[in-house]
Formats: C-alpha cells, structure tokens, sequence
C-alpha cells in the first residue's frame, strides 16, 4: 500500500515536473497560437461542420433568400440555429419556446421542452461542443490568430448572465409581453446572422432594416470580436441553451467520468481546458462543453466521456463516475 | 460506488423518458403544428425587423 502511494507520488512529481516544462505549450495551446492538439480536435470540428451543414442544408435558400417550409420544420434541432436563416431545415427550441410562451393565449410548450429535456438528459452540454452551428461559428473565430486572453478578473461573475438571459429574456418576458421573443429580438447572434442573409438575398425587405437590426448587428459585433480574444464568449456568458443543458450535465447519459486511483493532480487538464474549468475537480461542471481537450492531455488517461466508466468495465479497480465530484 | 454510477445512469433514463412522455403529449395536442406555422415564417423579430 505505502509502496503504491510513493509511486503514484513519484509519478505525480515526474507529470508536475513535466507540467511544467510542457505548461508554456499547454498555454499557447490555450490561447490558441500555439500548435492544435492532435486529431482528436480536428475530428470534433469534423462533427460541427456536418452536424451544422445539416441543419443548413436548404443550400439554394442561401442564394434565393427563401427559407424552406418543409416537414422538417417541425422538429428542433439540438443547437442554436435560427429557423429565419435561409439554409435552416429544422426548428430553433429558444425561438419556438418563446414563441409558446409569449403567444396571445397561453400554451404550456410540452412539445419543445420535451425535446430539450430528452437532448439534455442523453447529451448534457455535448450538445454545445459538437452539434450547435453557432459554437462552431465560436470555434473557428477563437482559431484566428489575435490577441488573445481567456482568463480575466470578472469571468466567472459574466458566466451567471446566461442564467439571467434564460430566466428573463427567454421565459419571464415573454410570459409577460404578449408577442415578444425578446432573446431572439435583442439578442440573438443566429438571427441576427439570417438577417444579414435575407439582407443581401432579398431585396424588397431591405427598407425595413431599421434601429433593431442595427442594435442586433452592434450584439454580433461585440461578439464576434470579443469571440476572437475570448474562447466561445456567447456560450460562457449569454446563451439560454448552454445554461439549460449545463443543469443535465451532472447526471446525462453521456458525460464525464473521472477515475481517481489514476489521476495523480499534475493539472494538465485543467490547463488544457478553454471553459477554464478544472476537470479533475469537476468533471461534470455545468460549464464543461465536453470538447475533450482535457481527455486527450490526460497523461493517465483518468478521464474519460461515455455512458460507462471504462475502467470499471476493463475490471479495474477504478473509482471513476462512483465518486463523481459532478460539478458541485 | 458502481451503484452511484448505475443510479446517475437510471437518473438520465428516467429523465429522458419523461422528456419523452411531454414530447407525445406535446404531439396529440398539435405543438409540432404550432412550431412548424412559426418556423416556416420568416420571424421578423429574429432577424431584426421586429
């Protein structure tokens, strides 16, 4: 036993040692000048761009200006992508919840929050990482070569803002004004991406662009830039769909486990994580967006995403998902 | 500290049929519909008509 624990401390040692001398590159890496990490990243964007090539694959909508009014129309998509957008295929849950909720009679949305109920329990916040059009968006922005600086004072103050939006913008106000979406009217960046769309596709609608769009773009704007310094600063800060699936991230189907016989606390992943969370704390953080850089910096391959932990089920000793500090 | 693990597994499930249960209920009482009539407009507020 004692031999044991002064191997896992040597170890421990050797990995904080490595840490580091590796620490500038994990830094560079997380700043998003340094060299990308491995495949693993480069097969997650692979997933966004289908995943969001699909749900906008009403393609000759991009260049007639009209959207497609299928079918389809009736299911929501997973993600943040606003239905308004020419391309759009599927329904967007935030539109169509507020659309429940701020109509002239009131109708409990059963239809909509049973589908993000039924996203969140099987994915959690997978969702954010592989599957929202507008995360991707986020990605590549943060993989433009600028200044960057993904840790400052008031960051985890502006991460409760997206609680507020969802409680405020997405529910309580639109329960109280009778036709306002006010999130999809003030502030959604998607729509604000299809406006600029019909915009340039559709030329008699043009003269009624006026001080909203205007508001709207002055939104995208700060996003967009503030998305080149910050990593995904819409999903940390403002979007009602991160904060919503950020509750099922604890006990989703798919989620992190974390086998703590193997983690030996060098902090590689927490210096591999952009959402600055430290997964060998909190695995299950409601902020985690399940990109996977910490899974592949792992040196003791102690984490781990599924629905099983992998070393309980190779027969090991590990104590993984059982004591799963779960983002509490 | 596998039955914790197979009860956060239970949890999901259970969670995810109940999800499923307001997705039926939704679809007898004509939500799809409701969403589709929306969706198949252009939303003039999302796009900053208002």
């Amino acid at each position: 036993m004692d031999k044991e624990v002064s191997e896992k401390k040597a170890k421990q040692e050797k990995l904080s040692n490595d840490g580091r001398s590796a620490s500038s590159a994990d830094r560079s890496a997380h700043n998003g000048s340094g060299p990308r990490r491995g495949c693993g990243s480069a097969g997650r964007h692979g997933i966004q761009a289908v995943a969001t090539l699909i749900q906008n694959a009403n393609f000759k909508g991009f260049f007639t200006g009209k959207i497609y009014t299928g079918a389809a129309k009736k299911v929501c998509v997973p993600g943040l992508n606003c239905y308004s957008c020419p391309g759009a295929i599927g329904a967007c849950p935030v539109g169509s919840l507020q659309n429940f909720l701020s109509g002239m009679t009131f109708r409990f949305p059963y239809y909509v929050l049973g589908l993000l109920i039924f996203f969140g329990a099987l994915l959690g916040r997978i969702v954010c990482g592989f599957l929202c059009p507008f995360g991707f968006l986020q990605d590549l922005l943060y993989m433009i070569p600028f200044y960057k600086k993904n840790q400052f004072k008031f960051d985890k103050y502006l991460r409760y803002l997206k609680y507020i939006v969802l409680l405020v913008l997405v529910i309580l106000l639109p329960l109280s004004l009778p036709l306002t979406p006010a999130f999809c009217k003030y502030v959604c960046p998607s729509g604000t991406i299809a406006g600029i769309i019909t915009w340039f596709t559709t030329e008699f609608i043009r003269p009624q662009f006026g001080w909203l769009f205007s508001w709207k773009l002055i939104v995208l704007g700060i996003i967009v830039v503030s998305g080149l310094i910050v990593y995904r600063p819409f999903c940390k800060y403002l979007c009602p769909l991160g904060a919503f699936y950020g509750f099922f991230n604890r006990f989703a189907l798919v989620r992190m486990h974390l086998d703590e016989s193997a983690c030996v606390h060098c902090g590689a992943c927490a210096r591999s994580c952009k959402m600055n969370i430290d997964p060998s704390k909190k695995p299950n953080s409601m902020e985690c967006i399940r990109c996977g850089d910490c899974v592949r910096a792992c040196p003791e391959k102690a984490l781990h995403i599924g629905i099983r932990d992998h070393r309980a089920n190779a027969g090991s000793t590990a104590t993984s998902g059982a004591k799963d500090p779960a983002g509490s | 500290m596998k039955k914790l693990l197979i009860n956060k597994n239970l949890l999901a499930v259970i969670v995810m049929l109940i999800g499923i249960g307001l997705i039926v209920i939704g679809l007898l009482s004509g939500d799809a519909v409701s969403v589709l009539n929306k969706a198949r407009r252009i939303c003039m507020e999302c796009i900053g008509i208002g």
